[in-house]
């Protein structure tokens, strides 16, 4: 039996892992691909907007650029040199012009890179300052116009200038940018707390200062965007995402780094509710493959019960006819001699009356010893006639049954246990009990187990009560007895198969499960009614029918 | 004077020999046959009233020689003895044309009533045969 839980505990166990596998694989698959899958789009949709920012923030730039190198060239088209050779026409020009605040300073130099007229906040520092040693100013010379890259020049400030000389080269009108302003053109476009926008040179120095204090120095990968890089790309390098597009003539390098977790906010969002429906829903199967496997194999188990018990009761009615035809095997190879013992007597006493009862002078002792032996043999022909209805009824099917009549031969076969054991049999039979079509030796069966039981219960110095009565409809059988009664612990469990009070090895258990079933193949009931300390009363019903067979 | 004739079949020999003794005392002729083929060449040497037969018989079974007998002398009248075991054989006999049937043990009285009312039954059936011949006899001519 221990085995047998065992085996049940570990199906459970496996049934509940089985369902619970089954039920969550697809829901594992589907939330996986959907986290992918939305982690996919959440990148896209950054790649997105960092190639429009930086799209923007080029054109932004480039007009910005291209701005202050029109308003110098306006100067220069619209004014002669010996006009802006005047410090004070030039301070009136820088007023018009620096109203947007994108320039510092304006400053003319002449082809030889001497200063002419400064305006702006530095002229300690610039006045009689030579410049043709500085690398933008020759870049000026040779091209026209110039936007240098960031250097401190004479003033030990960083700063970058954009320069054009007039188309016939007799001058050069420069201007310092604001760097604030230029600066402050690239904070729009950062992107995320950890984003950072700067621009670098064909040199790898940064132009603007980077958005997050901590950077220094380019990257390996900033270094190779420098290096390959043509027109604007974005790439995903681990966590970062770099967009880059070229300005100024190709000579600058705007770099837009996004740190892509900072942008995952709704993705991450997704991830959590989905761990959480994963979570959810795990437990959830878990609780339903434990529930579903136990209830299964509980019913596995019962059913494991009660093709037991059905095997039992099998082997049982074939252990019963097995005794059936052995009873009437022995008691037809008894009858037999019975009948000749009977027969010899009954010859001695029809011709002892011939004899001379002068001669025999014991004859009433011969006449008594007859009679004492006709009616020994009558009484073990009687057991032997018992044991051949007994036999017979174990495989009678339907007959007329006078209930009284197998009550009291049931009793016959108890009637010794009792009195052994000092138990009075208290019968109340109605005489007027009417008959039913039913099996004998199966309503005898029961009511041999209950009154066994009712025996058993008793123990010593107790009392049986059977009563029977009928009702229009059925016969009813009540088997009383005044024992222990039962406790409800064991009323619960008292119909089970197996199910014993009995000591091991004395009680199959099988008992009352095999009565149940039987009165109710015969269409009947079997109830019971229990006090503790008064007794026990078992209540069969047997429905009255009368066959039209019956003859 | 026996009153009539009796043939009693039983395997069993103490039985055959206690009826017989019994039946002859009650002024019955009686002879005895341990099984159904002896039984046959008996009936058909002699002419007997009525045959006892038991239904149990090892070789021929009571049955079968109850045919038997009835083929031989259909005017025979046959009493089966049965068991407790083999009632049904002695109801099953009866329709073979057996006159009535016993359940063994059976006391005398019943038996003798039994005995008395086959030889009756025979003796009103020779009756009318002998009534019938001699009705006959009369009928014709000449």
């Amino acid at each position: 039996m221990a085995d047998k839980q065992k085996h049940y505990t570990h199906l459970t166990k496996l049934m509940a892992a089985g369902f619970f596998i089954c039920g969550i694989i697809p829901i594992l698959i589907i939330a996986t691909s959907s986290i992918y899958n939305s982690k996919q789009v959440a990148l896209k949709d950054i790649e997105i907007t960092a190639g429009q920012v930086a799209q923007h923030r080029q054109d932004v730039i480039h007009k910005f650029l291209e701005h202050q190198i029109d308003l110098l060239s306006t100067l220069i088209s619209l004014y002669p040199l010996d006009y802006l050779n005047n410090q004070d026409n030039l301070n009136h020009l820088f007023l018009a012009i620096s109203k947007s605040g994108g320039m510092v300073d304006l400053q003319l130099i002449d082809t030889n890179g001497q200063q002419l007229a400064y305006v702006g906040p530095y002229r300690d520092q610039v006045t009689g300052k030579n410049y043709k040693e500085q690398a933008w100013f020759s870049e000026v010379l040779v091209r026209g116009t110039h936007v240098s890259d960031v250097f401190s020049g004479y003033r030990k400030i960083p700063h970058f200038v954009v320069a054009l000389t007039d188309p016939l080269k007799r001058y050069v009108l420069r201007t310092t940018i604001n760097s604030s302003v230029f600066n402050s053109l690239l904070h729009s476009a950062q992107i995320g707390p950890h984003g950072d926008v700067f621009i670098v040179n064909k040199e790898g120095e940064l132009q603007t200062p980077s958005l997050q204090s901590n950077m220094t120095a380019l990257g390996e990968h900033e270094k190779q965007l420098i290096r390959h890089h043509s027109s604007p790309e974005i790439t995903l390098e681990g966590d970062t995402l770099y967009t880059a597009a070229w300005l100024n003539n190709d000579t600058w390098l705007l770099i837009l780094k996004i740190q892509t977790p900072d942008m995952l906010g709704a993705y991450r969002q997704h991830l959590n509710r989905t761990l959480m429906i994963i979570v959810i829903t795990a437990s959830l199967f878990f609780v339903i493959a434990v529930f579903l496997s136990r209830f299964i194999v509980a019913h596995v188990a019962k059913a494991d019960r009660e093709s037991a018990a059905l095997d039992q009761q099998m082997a049982h009615i074939e252990k019963m006819a097995n005794i059936g035809r052995l009873a009437a095997g022995v008691a037809h190879e008894i009858n037999n001699p019975l009948q000749m013992i009977l027969a010899q007597a009954g010859w001695i006493e029809e011709l002892l009356p011939e004899e001379d009862p002068a001669t025999l002078k014991n004859l009433d002792e011969y006449n008594e010893t007859i009679k004492k032996i006709k009616h020994h043999v009558e009484r073990a022909a009687t057991i032997t006639h018992r044991l051949l209805g007994f036999a017979r009824k174990i495989s009678a099917e339907q007959e007329s049954v006078q209930v009284n009549e197998v009550v009291e031969e049931t009793l016959s076969f108890l009637e010794k246990e009792a009195k052994h054991n000092n138990i009075e049999i208290d019968l109340h039979l109605n005489p007027q009990l009417p008959t039913t079509m039913t099996e004998g030796h199966r309503l005898q069966q029961i009511l041999l187990n209950l009154i066994d039981n009712a025996l058993d219960a008793v123990g010593h110095d107790g009392k049986v009560t059977i009563t029977t009565s009928n009702t229009p409809t059925d016969i009813v059988i009540e088997v009383a007895d005044n024992g222990p009664g039962i406790p409800p612990e064991v009323m619960k469990k008292i119909w089970d198969p197996f199910f014993t009070t009995k000591e091991q090895g004395k009680g199959t258990g099988l008992g009352l499960s095999i009565s149940q079933n039987i009165i109710r193949t015969l269409g009947g009931s079997i109830e019971l009614q229990s006090k503790e300390g008064e007794g026990t009363v078992f209540t069969v019903k047997v429905p009255i029918t009368q066959s039209t067979q019956n003859q | 004077m026996a009153r009539y004739d009796v043939l009693v079949v039983d395997d069993e020999k103490d039985f055959r020999d206690i009826i017989v003794k019994k039946l002859e005392k009650r002024d019955l002729k009686c002879d005895s046959a341990p099984d159904g083929a002896t039984a046959l060449e008996m009936v058909k040497a002699k002419k007997y009233d009525v045959v006892l037969l038991d239904v149990k018989m090892p070789g021929m079974d009571g049955i079968e020689a109850l045919r038997e007998i009835k083929k031989i002398e259909p005017m025979v009248e046959v009493v089966m003895l049965t068991g407790h075991a083999s009632v049904e054989s002695g109801i099953n006999g009866i329709k073979y044309g057996a006159f009535d049937y016993l359940m063994k043990p059976m006391d005398m009285d019943p038996l003798m009533e039994k005995l008395d009312a086959a030889y009756e039954r025979k003796r009103i059936q020779q009756d009318k045969i002998e009534m019938a011949q001699i009705k006959k006899d009369m009928a014709l001519p000449g």
